[in-house]
């Protein structure tokens, strides 16, 4: 899912939505990748 | 028991009823709410009340069953205790709409009850606005609002646990998301006057007192912490960022979010733990005043 749909589904800021998706990256349940701006979000599937 | 002796013990009871009724109701300073000139109309009335309903009683020769020795003291209780009680008889009803209002003494007295505690209320606002907003001035909420609670139920011995539940919840709601935008020193007014009702205010400001400098300590603790993280995370390259960040919000003023992130070329990532930084270090701030998220150099809204 891309950044931008995210934020707009969340409602979040883009700033506590970074915060979420730093801390999330951190605990290894998502990936984000992408160039500045347009980044993409990914769910890591589990084992 | 005369007449006059049963009219002014009924008068007395009436008016302790009324204390007693502004003592509950004014907790943080129960002794300042009652010596003020509506506290007086208040009690004035409920007493005169007393001795109207002493007087009802002793003219038509109520009993309340009481027998002949008992009944002084009965008629001199029930007119002390029960004069709401007994005006909130109604003499007829009136039907307007589709309400049916009682109408008797009691619509007069609860009138001028209700106007003689509201005068009560404001005043006592005004106070606890002054009084509350000088001892928590300066005071951080998000920084110390957790240990202001725990200090003042702390040095509290009967705080009950509704209270101490109520002040939570007023907390939860003040961080709450729609609150975002309140600035952080009117929260933590929000937070000092609902303390102040159940801690009084010399105890909420000796607490904010002794709080402010060791959370200015743990605040400067924090910062060169901070600052070690950073310079470990991320080095001169993280510096070079933040310099570029505030470079551009000085050159445009305040910026959407995702306009800032494009301009400084940052990923989301780096953009949360920069801006979170410079946040948290009161270099810039969040602006959600317009319906946008702007991110602005610190103290820039208070320019204009």
């Amino acid at each position: 899912l891309a950044v931008d749909a995210l934020q707009r589904q969340s409602r979040l800021s883009l700033l506590q939505l970074a915060k979420s998706l730093a801390a999330m990256e951190r605990d290894g349940l998502v990936k984000v990748s992408g160039p500045p701006g347009e980044e993409v979000v990914r769910l890591i599937e589990g084992d | 028991v005369s007449a006059v002796g049963g009219a002014a013990a009924a008068g007395l009871l009436g008016a302790l009823v009324a204390v007693g009724e502004l003592v509950s109701r004014y907790r943080d300073d129960p002794a300042r709410a009652i010596l003020s000139l509506s506290a007086t109309l208040y009690v004035g009335v409920n007493a005169a009340g007393a001795v109207a309903a002493f007087a009802l009683i002793s003219t038509f020769g109520w009993r309340f069953g009481a027998s002949s020795e008992s009944l002084p003291v009965t008629q001199v209780l029930v007119a002390g205790f029960g004069s709401a009680a007994l005006f909130r008889t109604s003499l007829f009803n009136v039907t307007a709409g589709d309400q049916v209002i009682g109408i008797g003494p009691s619509a007069v007295l609860n009138v001028l009850l209700s106007a003689a505690d509201r005068a009560v209320d404001r005043k006592r606002a005004r106070i606890r606005s002054e009084t509350t907003t000088a001892s928590m001035d300066g005071f951080s909420f998000e920084m110390g609002a957790d240990a202001l609670v725990a200090y003042c139920f702390a040095a509290m011995q009967n705080a009950s646990a509704d209270e101490v539940k109520d002040i939570e919840d007023k907390i939860v709601a003040l961080r709450a998301k729609p609150n975002d935008h309140m600035p952080d020193q009117v929260k933590s007014y929000g937070l000092g006057l609902s303390l102040v009702t159940v801690v009084g205010d010399k105890v909420l400001h000796e607490a904010v007192q002794r709080l402010k400098g060791s959370l200015s300590r743990m605040s400067s603790e924090s910062a060169v912490n901070e600052q070690g993280e950073q310079r470990e995370r991320g080095g001169p390259k993280t510096a070079a960022r933040e310099q570029q960040v505030l470079d551009i919000l000085r050159e445009n003023g305040p910026l959407e979010e995702k306009e800032l992130q494009k301009q400084a070329q940052l990923t989301i990532i780096q953009y949360g733990d920069l801006i979170g930084d410079l946040q948290r270090r009161r270099l810039v701030e969040l602006d959600k005043s317009s319906g946008q998220d702007l991110v602005q150099l610190a103290g820039a809204s208070g320019e204009g």
